[in-house]
C-alpha cells in the first residue's frame, strides 16, 4: 500500500463539476414531451432574462416549467450535498446523513400533517414550517440521545435509525388517515419534483443559498472538528455553538427540500462521501464541491426520472434509492475493509 | 505571561469535587511537573487550566484576566493543549494536523498564510515529522503520533503549553526528546506545564514539581522537596524512594510488597 494517496485539488474538480451542471442542465431543457431545438430554447432562456418571455406554448414550457424544476433540482441537490456534509462532520461520522439520523423522516411527518390541514386552516408556509419544526424536534432527540454515549457515532445512527422508524410509522398513520388526498401524499413521499414552481424555488434558493455560505464559513472549523470536541475545543472552537450553527443548517436545508420535494435519500450521504475520497477532508474545498456535486447527481437523476420512461415518470427518490443504496453498502464494505473516514 | 489557578475547586455534574481549593501559578521558563495517581485530578485541574472547566468556585487567571471571560480563540492563542488521546481515524495527513494549530490565528475565510506555512513547516521540522508530512495521521506509529501533536501544539504559538501525559505513548529516547523539548521551550519564555508518571526522568527535567492527592494539591516545591518517599507513599500509595545522588544522577527504588525491590538507574539527562 502506497504510504499515502494523492488527492485531487478542489480548485480543479470544482469547475469540473460547475461545467457539468452547466451542460446536464441544457441537455435537461432540451429533453422531454414536448420537441424543443436548441436554438428555441436558447432563445427563450435570453428571452425571460430580458423579462420579454412571449406567450407562446414553448416559452411557457421552458420557462414555467423545465426551467423551475431544473434550478430546483440544482437548489435542492446542493442543500442536500451540504446538509449531508455537515452531518458527517458534526457527527464524525462518514455514514452520517439527515436522511440516516432520522431527519427527512421528521420534516415528513411534519410536512404531511400540514397537508392534511392546508386548505382548511393553514396556508401554503404551513408546509415548510412544520416540516422544519419535524425536523428540529428529530435532530434534538437524536443529538440528546446521542450525546450521552462514549460511542456518539454508533448511538447517533442507532438513534437515528429508531426515530426513523417512529416517523415512518407517524406518516402512515397520517396517510391512513388522508382519505382522497393518499394518492398526491404518498408520491410526494416518494420524492420527486414534477410539481416545481417558481415559488418552490425561491423558498429552496434562499435556504440552500445561506447553507452554502454559512458552511464556507464554518469550514475552517469544520477541518478542526474532526479532531474531536475536547480537542477542537483547546484549538479554539467554540464547540456547543459550532454544533448548534451546523445543526440548525443541516435541519433547515434538509426540512425545506422535504418540504418542497419529499423524501430524496442518498444524496446527501454519498455526495460529501465520494468527495472526500477525490479531494481529502479539506472543508474549504469539500463544501463548495459538496454543494456542486450533490446538485449535479440531483439533475442527472431527475432529469432520467422524468425521461426513461416517457410519457410516464418515475419518482427522483426512487433513482437515488435504486442507486444510492447499493454504494451505501459499498462504502459500509470499505469500511469494514479498514477503509475509515476516506 | 503567567497562568494561575486561584483556589479552584470542580465537580462533574451533581459528583463529589474533583479538584478542591487547588491553587496554581505557571511562570515563564518555568517547567512545572504535575504529579499524582491516576483519579487524583490531574487532567481536570489542566482542563481548568485552559478554560475548558469551569470551577464552581475560584478562578483561572491568564495575566490577571479571567479565562472563562475569554473566547476560545483567544485562549488557543495563548495556551496549547498536548492531550492525552487524540482519535486515530482522523482523515487528514500530518501536515493538515498541525495545521490545525493555526485555527486560532486564522481569519475565518482565509486559505493559509504564508506565515502559517512557515510556522507549520518549522513545527513540522523542530519534531522530526516534515518527512510525514503528507502521511495519512491515522497511519503512525504512537510516537509519530505524538510527536505531530505537539508539533500542533507549538504552531499555536503560545505563551503556555500544558502537556496532559505527553510520554505516555514514546519510548525511552522519545520521552526524554518531550523533556529536552519541554526544556528548550521554557528557555524560550514558555510557561510549562507536564503531567507525569515516571518517576526516574521527571524529577531531573522538572523545575517545580507539584504532587495532587484526591483533588487537593498537596505540595509544590521541587523534585526533591516534593517526592520525598513519606509522600510518595502517601500519594501513590507505594513503598518507593528516590535516591539524588550529588544531583547528577537518580535512582529511584520501588518495593512493590510481592516482589523484591527493583531500582532503576537514571543519568541526568537534563542538559545544561
Amino acid at each position: 500500500m502506497s504510504s499515502h494517496r494523492r488527492v485531487m485539488p478542489a480548485a480543479y474538480l470544482i469547475p469540473v463539476l460547475l461545467a457539468g451542471v452547466v451542460l446536464v442542465a441544457f441537455l435537461a431543457l432540451l429533453l422531454g414531451g414536448a420537441d424543443l431545438s436548441p436554438s428555441r430554447i436558447i432563445a427563450a432562456l435570453w428571452e425571460g432574462i430580458r423579462g420579454q418571455a412571449s406567450d407562446d406554448t414553448a416559452a411557457r414550457i421552458i420557462l414555467g416549467i423545465r426551467l423551475p424544476r431544473i434550478v430546483l433540482a440544482l437548489a435542492i441537490g446542493a442543500g442536500m450535498g451540504l446538509s449531508g456534509l455537515a452531518a458527517q462532520t458534526l457527527f464524525r461520522n462518514p455514514l452520517a446523513s439527515p436522511y440516516v439520523l432520522g431527519v427527512s423522516n421528521g420534516a415528513a411527518v411534519g410536512a404531511v400533517v400540514a397537508m392534511l390541514l392546508v386548505g382548511k386552516t393553514l396556508g401554503y408556509a404551513a408546509v415548510p414550517i412544520m416540516s422544519v419544526a419535524g425536523g428540529l424536534v428529530v435532530s434534538a432527540a437524536v443529538f440528546a440521545l446521542a450525546r450521552r454515549s462514549d460511542h456518539f457515532g454508533h448511538s447517533l445512527l442507532l438513534a437515528g435509525i429508531a426515530i426513523s422508524a417512529f416517523c415512518s410509522a407517524l406518516t402512515a398513520a397520517a396517510l391512513y388517515l388522508a382519505g382522497e388526498r393518499l394518492q398526491t401524499l404518498v408520491f410526494w413521499l416518494m420524492g420527486g419534483l414534477w410539481q416545481a414552481t417558481w415559488r418552490d424555488v425561491l423558498l429552496m434558493l434562499p435556504v440552500t443559498a445561506i447553507a452554502l455560505l454559512g458552511l464556507m464559513f464554518l469550514a475552517p472549523a469544520m477541518n478542526v472538528a474532526l479532531v474531536g470536541e475536547r480537542s477542537a475545543s483547546d484549538l479554539g472552537v467554540h464547540v456547543r455553538r459550532f454544533q448548534i450553527l451546523l445543526l440548525l443548517i443541516i435541519c433547515v436545508t434538509t426540512a425545506v427540500a422535504v418540504a418542497v420535494s419529499g423524501v430524496i435519500g442518498f444524496v446527501g450521504l454519498i455526495v460529501p462521501h465520494l468527495l472526500r475520497m477525490l479531494l481529502g477532508a479539506d472543508h474549504r474545498g469539500l463544501v463548495p464541491a459538496s454543494a456542486a456535486g450533490g446538485a449535479l447527481l440531483l439533475l442527472v437523476a431527475d432529469t432520467l426520472a422524468r425521461t426513461v420512461a416517457v410519457p410516464a415518470e418515475i419518482p427522483v427518490g426512487i433513482i437515488t434509492a435504486l442507486v444510492g443504496a447499493p454504494v451505501f453498502l459499498w462504502f459500509l464494505h470499505r469500511r469494514a475493509a479498514g477503509g475509515g473516514w476516506a | 505571561m503567567i497562568l494561575r489557578a486561584d483556589h479552584i475547586t470542580f465537580a462533574y455534574g451533581d459528583g463529589d469535587a474533583v479538584l478542591r481549593d487547588a491553587s496554581l501559578e505557571l511562570r515563564p521558563g518555568i517547567v512545572t511537573g504535575l504529579f499524582g495517581p491516576n483519579g487524583s485530578g490531574k487532567t481536570t485541574l489542566l482542563r481548568c487550566l485552559n478554560g475548558s472547566l469551569a470551577p464552581s468556585a475560584g478562578q483561572v487567571l491568564l495575566d490577571g484576566r479571567s479565562i472563562v471571560s475569554m473566547t476560545r480563540r483567544q485562549i488557543a492563542r495563548h495556551v496549547a493543549v498536548v492531550p492525552q488521546d487524540t482519535p486515530t481515524d482522523v482523515p487528514l495527513t500530518v501536515r493538515q494536523m498541525v495545521m490545525l494549530g493555526r485555527y486560532a490565528h486564522g481569519t475565518t475565510w482565509d486559505q493559509e498564510s504564508p506565515e502559517d506555512n512557515q510556522t507549520v513547516d518549522a513545527c513540522m521540522a523542530r519534531m522530526g515529522v516534515a518527512p510525514l508530512a503528507h502521511r495519512p495521521f491515522g497511519r503512525l506509529s504512537g510516537g509519530e503520533r505524538q510527536r505531530t501533536i505537539i508539533a500542533r501544539a507549538l504552531a499555536q504559538q503560545g505563551c503556555v503549553l500544558l502537556m496532559d501525559e505527553p510520554n505516555a505513548h514514546l519510548d525511552l529516547a522519545h520521552q526524554i526528546e518531550v523533556y529536552r523539548l519541554a526544556r528548550t521551550l521554557a528557555g524560550e519564555g514558555q510557561a510549562v506545564l507536564m503531567i507525569c508518571h515516571d518517576l526516574l526522568i521527571a524529577p531531573l527535567m522538572v523545575d517545580v514539581a507539584v504532587a495532587i492527592h484526591r483533588g487537593e494539591i498537596v505540595a509544590v516545591g521541587s523534585a526533591r522537596e516534593v517526592l520525598t518517599a513519606q509522600r510518595l507513599a502517601e500519594v501513590f500509595g507505594t513503598t518507593a524512594s528516590i535516591v539524588w545522588d550529588d544531583d547528577q544522577r537518580v535512582t529511584a527504588r520501588f518495593a512493590p510488597q510481592d516482589r523484591s525491590s527493583v531500582s532503576l538507574n537514571a543519568d541526568r539527562v537534563r542538559p545544561n
